[in-house]
């Protein structure tokens, strides 16, 4: 101990004994004797050294302290969304990417006996080009693939998109998602799907009759994207079910009607007299109906809130 | 420290015309906060704002985690919303419904096997992880509605009625599962506190005409009402001409007819005691029904909440 330190405190002994065997002693006293003494404890005011060499003795100590803490933090089970952090959510990446994380959780919604009913569906449409013979006597412009590609790509969306207007879907738009990503997931698979099995058989086809592969797949593409939207649009305005039976209907009056409805017969292949106009027209109602369903997925950014907006939520 | 901040909040439904719920200003803090209101008083309402799946009519909504206020995109990352329907793909397996979820919630695909055992095991489900949702029991399909919520460890934890068609064990369960959960989270759960008793401690939000109110402390209510609810049995051939009496000194919170007589459970009017109340009267242990019901009662109300 400091020498001036331990004369100091001897001192304030010796007056406490002092003052206890003095029983008469007041407090007023004591406060002068006090007093009396305060100067002589001021120490002088320490230098930039001392508070150096206090730091250097301090500092070993605050690492020993530190290292507790921290095995503190990490004895303690972290909790799952700070692994979740830590392993990154999966919402960045690349355009593709992000687009294909979308997409694969639609994989578990479909059902098996979807996949095996669409792969039937476009089997027996090829083997019906491929028969010499036409059982079902198609007869002009009539053609099993394109027939199908516009009837599967609606029942497919109509499926995928089963929960649009129910309890799930509110739920679903309680993720983080717009009602874009949502649509947009669910769609890119079917259509994804439909565009490479009607392309591989329209690629059977060229490859075994020697028909115009291009031309070919206007024939089919154009109607399925027109189908595909237009059911999309009317699911947006009056729901699933209403969406799919109008289509349906559309799909059999054409295929009733056929050549006889002239440019507004879409189902039409290459030998139809007015293939060309029919194919234009079709481009044009599918351009305006996908810009419909854009604007009526951006106006009800209200039902979910938009990822774009930064902020806060304030009107 | 997480904490929910609503400002000068107004929710509506689009389509519909008066219908609002407003929320003067609100700081919810880590805890568990039941949301009470009569029906259509608009507690689901409130709930699916809060979820993002109604925008603001006005005021402003803020996350914090820290001194960080999440934005819009953020926000849904770190909020669980369990809706009051069955929000369920009937035609899947409990498991596979349980994935699709994680998987739209963006969890990391090597983590989703873990948790999805981990919950299921908690919510006593692991024997039903491959049966198709449509052949489970309405309680079951509850459980499964509110592990779907917790899949990503959610901040905020939003639960309309998750209690509601529970049996006892499943409502014993879920309670206290819902009371552990909350050290880490902010949970708002509505509920009807009508047939069964909450013995929880808790905090208390309350719709009422139109605006949310607290929260509160449940024991601190229950206690505001201690000596104040009183039983009193009068036989069935004489109870309505007592009511005018009974007026006086209570307000009756409710009745049940028995073979021979009728029994009043009531408030106490303030200066009364059960002395006051016409034949026989036990003074009994206030439950959470009946801070509700006084809440549902102006007076008894403000007197509740001095």
């Amino acid at each position: 101990m400091d020498e001036k330190l331990r004369k100091i405190l001897n001192e304030l002994a010796d007056e406490d004994r002092e003052g206890s065997d003095d029983e008469g002693s007041t407090t007023s006293q004591s406060f002068i004797r006090l007093g009396e003494l305060m100067p002589r404890f001021t120490a002088p005011e320490p230098t930039s050294l001392h508070t150096t060499a206090l730091i250097d003795k301090l500092l070993p100590l605050l690492d020993n302290k530190h290292v507790d803490v921290e095995q503190g933090v990490n004895a303690r089970t972290p909790r799952f969304a700070e692994v979740m952090d830590r392993e990154g959510r999966g919402h960045s990446g690349t355009t593709v990417s992000r687009l294909f994380r979308l997409m694969m959780p639609q994989l578990l919604i479909l059902s098996p006996w979807f996949w095996v009913g669409s792969l039937l569906a476009v089997g027996i449409s090829l083997m019906l080009m491929l028969s010499p013979q036409q059982p079902f006597g198609f007869a002009g412009s009539t053609n099993p693939i394109v027939l199908m590609a516009p009837l599967l790509s609606l029942l497919g969306i109509s499926y995928s998109c089963r929960s649009y207007g129910t309890p799930m879907f509110e739920l679903e738009m309680s993720f983080p998602l717009t009602p874009s990503q949502w649509l947009t997931g669910k769609i890119a698979m079917i259509l994804c799907c439909y565009l490479i099995l009607f392309a591989l058989a329209s690629g059977v086809l060229a490859w075994n009759e020697g028909i115009a592969i291009i031309p070919f797949t206007i024939s089919w593409l154009i109607p399925l994207c027109l189908y595909s939207l237009l059911t999309l649009a009317l699911m947006l305005r009056f729901g699933t079910l209403t969406a799919t039976f109008t289509m349906v209907g559309f799909w059999l009056m054409q295929f009733i009607f056929g050549e006889g409805m002239g440019a507004f017969y879409f189902l039409g292949d290459t030998s139809f007299e007015q293939w060309l106009s029919s194919k234009v027209v079709g481009a044009i109602v599918s351009v305006v109906v996908a810009a419909y369903v854009i604007f009526r997925l951006r106006r009800d950014q209200g039902i979910a809130v938009s990822a774009t907006q930064t902020e806060s939520w304030r009107i | 420290m997480i904490h929910l901040k609503l400002d000068d909040v107004t929710y509506k439904y689009p389509h519909e015309g008066a219908r609002t719920v407003r929320i003067a200003d609100l700081t919810l803090t880590p805890g568990l906060y039941y949301l009470y209101g009569a029906n259509g008083s608009g507690k689901t309402m409130l709930l699916k704002g809060l979820a993002g799946l109604l925008t603001p009519a006005k005021g402003i909504v803020k996350l914090h985690r820290g001194n960080q206020a999440l934005d819009v995109a953020q926000y849904k990352w770190h909020m669980g919303y369990c809706p009051q329907e069955y929000a369920l793909l009937e035609s899947l397996t409990v498991y596979a419904y349980l994935k699709y979820i994680a998987k739209m919630r963006f969890i990391p695909n090597q983590l989703i096997p873990s948790r999805i055992d981990e919950l299921l095991d908690t919510f006593q489900l692991k024997s039903m992880a491959r049966q198709k949702i449509d052949s489970l029991s309405i309680g079951q399909k509850k459980r499964i509605l509110l592990l779907q919520a917790l899949l990503a460890d959610p901040d905020l934890l939003l639960l309309d009625e998750p209690l509601a068609h529970t049996d006892l064990h499943e409502y014993n369960m879920l309670s206290r599962l819902l009371a552990s959960e909350e050290g880490e989270r902010i949970i708002i759960a509505s509920d009807h506190p009508i047939s069964r008793q909450m013995d929880i401690s808790c905090r208390i939000l309350f719709i009422s005409e139109g605006q949310l109110k607290g929260p509160y402390d449940s024991e601190q209510l229950k206690a505001s009402l201690d000596n104040r609810i009183v039983t009193c049995r009068i036989p069935t051939t004489r109870w309505r001409e007592q009511l005018e009496k009974m007026s006086r000194v209570c307000s009756i919170l409710s009745l049940k007819h028995g073979p021979e007589e009728v029994i009043f459970r009531v408030y106490l009017h303030a200066g009364k005691t059960s002395g006051s109340v016409p034949f026989l009267a036990n003074v009994e242990i206030t439950t959470m029904e009946d801070v509700y019901l006084c809440f549902q009662i102006p007076s008894v109300r403000d007197n509740m909440l001095r």
